[in-house]
């Protein structure tokens, strides 16, 4: 096979069994690689009622047929699993340099099953791969573990957990090359479950590419697209993705004291721009990307264990500045970059876990929980990640996400989630088209799974009224379906506000020699976002779950911009199953699976 | 006299990231902020119209969705002008 290698990697931890076969060429080209391989790995591997925390759950690591080719941002990979927060079907990608890394040791996928009797770690080279004890490192932070097993960039990459995977909370991350997270939906807690603390990769075996002279011109266009973007060549290295926290504020769609106001009146405190102008040490970027986007900051409250070689860390990322921020009413940006850090070395979701401490901080002033935490108290910040980490006294609760904490303490509207994930930082009142995006993403709330910010806020590529309800759906459904195929090739979703499907495709042609015009890479993403919807549907999932908290759809947002505003879901709901070709109870219908090639499910 | 406020890269090119500019029109307001400070011209026009992607709010509704250019503006009025901006998270 061009572009893909063509194998699959098969450990299984319970019998310490690692064998290897070929990857279907048919399921390669239905799905490509990264989220859409994952998903339909394991639709066969996890059947409906298995415990996510269980040894029957699976990981399955996957990269695309572009994934180290050196394409741009061609770094990227996914883990694909049963969500431990959601129950649903989850992926989540990162960046960095582990995944181009993993192709190279000649594998497509990596599936891991069952449970090791004690800690392990994975080591795969070109020669194959071992399973070995994990002693020496099991308890210890992302950074130590990363050093201890031999992080060397271009060489040797290390994916690992941190305490809090370990400890199994359910908004746990899986960390690759340091900083690195594929963290929505506790993938981290199903590691740790697994008793398996990382996966280190060695390879040199790049992939093959079908037409070289093709693909160098699409290498070349690509790379004059980035640079003639003003989006991908001054705005993201600039600024990094915080920029967009002052204009989101400014329209009154930033949820504030867990979503209770829309606009923080701290704003400018915790914005982009300060921390460009206080903190921030440089830029970074993943593996083969001409963008670089990362920003490494600096402040006097992280240092020692917590810093990298320059005293510095990477982030904060736009939504952790909101989550620590505008969500907890903290105005201090020092203290979100060091949560921000502990996140990171502890292996948590940095989203779910500032949402779920504005929650807890909501339960208390309304006097339903027990707890010192209050909005706005920066100084609580650290030492309740900690505890959560540790699943130490209240940071047991924390641990599991604000699903679990707000039932608990009798108020469940209170978690701003959507399927039990934690809402990113749009405020659906305001950006009526997020919202419906929020209630049917399949993840549960999610803002990669397609974004209405560049078209209802940025202009991207157009702009349209963010309060229209009618016809929304269209749109809606576009930007799942590409952002799918995206996650599939895998690319970084930046590369796309400079470069369009139709130079994917062209290049994915040119890879693999298999023949894809734009409509066939969009139409994988419909594929794949079908797919996903049947699993969630095998699992018991209905459209009652295509929702959002009571409060984005009864409480008028009270003052600002969006004043007057609840989300109108229910008419736009309506509209996008039409569109999809799905029932009025949000069940695909038997011509749209034949047409996309998923009768057989 | 409308107030300005600059985000992101623009206010390297102003002299102030808030600023008080005369005018009746979004057009004549943009018009006078750009004399006042030359950097901001190449970035916000191209020829006589708005930039792509910059971004103008009045009282944080999107110009260009009202009456654009030819929007009237009062001295209570506060006009946020921003640069291409990026983004849409990166936390996956
Ligand atoms: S744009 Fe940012 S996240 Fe995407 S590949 Fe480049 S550095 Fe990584």
């Amino acid at each position: 096979m061009h572009g893909w290698a063509g194998k699959v990697l098969d450990i299984d931890l319970s019998k310490g069994a690692i064998k290897n076969y070929p990857l279907d060429e048919e399921t390669a080209r239905l799905f490509l690689g990264g989220r859409g391989l994952g998903a339909r790995l394991l639709w066969d591997a996890v059947g409906p009622g298995v415990a996510p925390l269980s040894p029957e759950n699976v990981l399955i690591f996957a990269t695309g047929p572009l994934t180290a080719t050196g394409y741009q941002t061609s770094n990227r990979f996914s883990v694909s699993t049963k969500s431990p927060l959601t129950g649903t079907v989850l992926d989540a990608n990162s960046g960095g340099y582990w995944g181009m890394q993993f192709k190279k040791t000649g594998y497509d996928a990596l599936i891991v099953r069952g449970r090791a009797p004690a800690p392990v770690y994975i080591e795969i080279k070109d020669a194959g791969a071992k399973i070995l004890a994990a002693r020496h490192v099991w308890g210890q932070r992302v950074r130590a573990t990363t050093q201890t097993l031999g992080q060397n960039n271009n060489k040797r990459n290390v994916l690992c957990i941190g305490p809090a995977g370990e400890n199994q909370s359910r908004i746990a991350a899986i960390m690759n090359d340091g900083e690195r997270s594929l963290a929505r939906g506790g993938p981290g807690a199903v590691m740790g479950s697994k008793n398996l603390k990382a996966i280190v990769v060695e390879g040199t075996a790049r992939p093959q590419v079908l037409d070289q002279e093709q693909f160098k011109f699409m290498l070349y266009e690509a790379r004059k697209l980035l640079r003639q973007s003003p989006l991908t060549s001054q705005a993201l290295p600039e600024f990094g993705t915080a920029v967009v926290l002052n204009i989101v504020n400014h329209i009154g769609a930033l949820p504030t004291r867990n979503f209770q106001q829309s606009q923080f009146e701290r704003a400018e405190a915790i914005s982009g721009e300060t921390l460009a102008e206080k903190y921030l040490v440089k830029n970074a970027a993943c593996w083969a990307c001409p963008i670089g986007c990362t920003r490494v900051s600096k402040t006097d409250k992280i240092e020692g264990a917590l810093s990298g070689a320059e005293g510095g860390v990477e982030g904060p990322e736009f939504e952790t500045t909101w989550a620590f921020g505008a969500q907890c009413g903290v105005d201090d940006l020092a203290a979100i970059i060091e949560a921000n850090a502990i996140c990171n070395d502890l292996g948590l979701d940095t989203i779910s876990a500032g949402s779920t401490l504005g929650c807890a901080m909501e339960l208390t002033e309304k006097g339903l929980l027990d707890s010192d935490l209050r909005f706005g108290r920066a100084d609580l910040l650290a030492p309740t990640l900690e505890a959560l980490g540790a699943r130490r006294g209240l940071g047991a609760e924390l641990a599991d996400g604000s699903l679990r904490l707000a039932k608990k303490y009798g108020a469940p509207e209170l978690s701003m989630s959507v399927k039990g994930l934690e809402m990113p930082a749009y405020d659906p009142r305001g950006l009526q088209g997020q919202g419906l995006l929020y209630a049917t993403s399949n993840r549960g709330a999610c803002h990669m799974r397609g974004n209405m910010l560049g078209l209802e806020v940025l202009g991207l590529p157009k702009l349209i009224d963010r309060f229209q309800v009618y016809g929304k759906s269209s749109y809606v459904i576009l930007h799942q379906n590409a952002s799918a195929a995206i996650d599939s090739l895998v690319v970084c979703k930046f590369t796309n506000l400079g470069v369009a499907e139709e130079y994917f495709a062209r290049t994915l042609s040119a890879v693999t020699g298999v023949k894809y015009a734009t409509g066939d890479l969009i139409r994988v993403g419909e594929r794949v976002w079908n797919l996903e919807r049947l699993y969630n549907l095998r699992e018991g999932f209905t459209n009652a779950d295509d929702t959002l908290p009571p409060r984005l759809l009864k409480e008028p947002v009270s003052d600002g911009p969006s004043k007057g505003w609840v989300n109108q879901l229910e008419p736009m709901l309506k509209e996008y199953y039409r569109a999809r070709g799905w029932d009025e109870r949000g069940v695909p219908r038997r011509a749209k699976l034949e047409e996309l090639e998923l009768g057989a499910l | 006299m409308a107030t300005v406020r600059l985000f992101g890269g623009l206010r390297r090119r102003a002299r102030d990231p808030k600023i008080s500019v005369d005018g009746v029109t979004a057009r004549d307001v943009l018009a006078s902020l750009c004399r006042d400070n030359p950097g901001l011209h190449a970035v916000i026009w191209d020829g006589a119209r708005v930039r792509d992607h910059v971004r103008g709010l009045i009282g944080g509704q999107a110009i260009e969705l009202g009456r654009g250019l030819a929007t009237r503006v009062t001295a209570d009025d506060e006009i946020a002008i921003f640069p291409p901006i990026g983004s849409g998270g990166n936390t996956t």
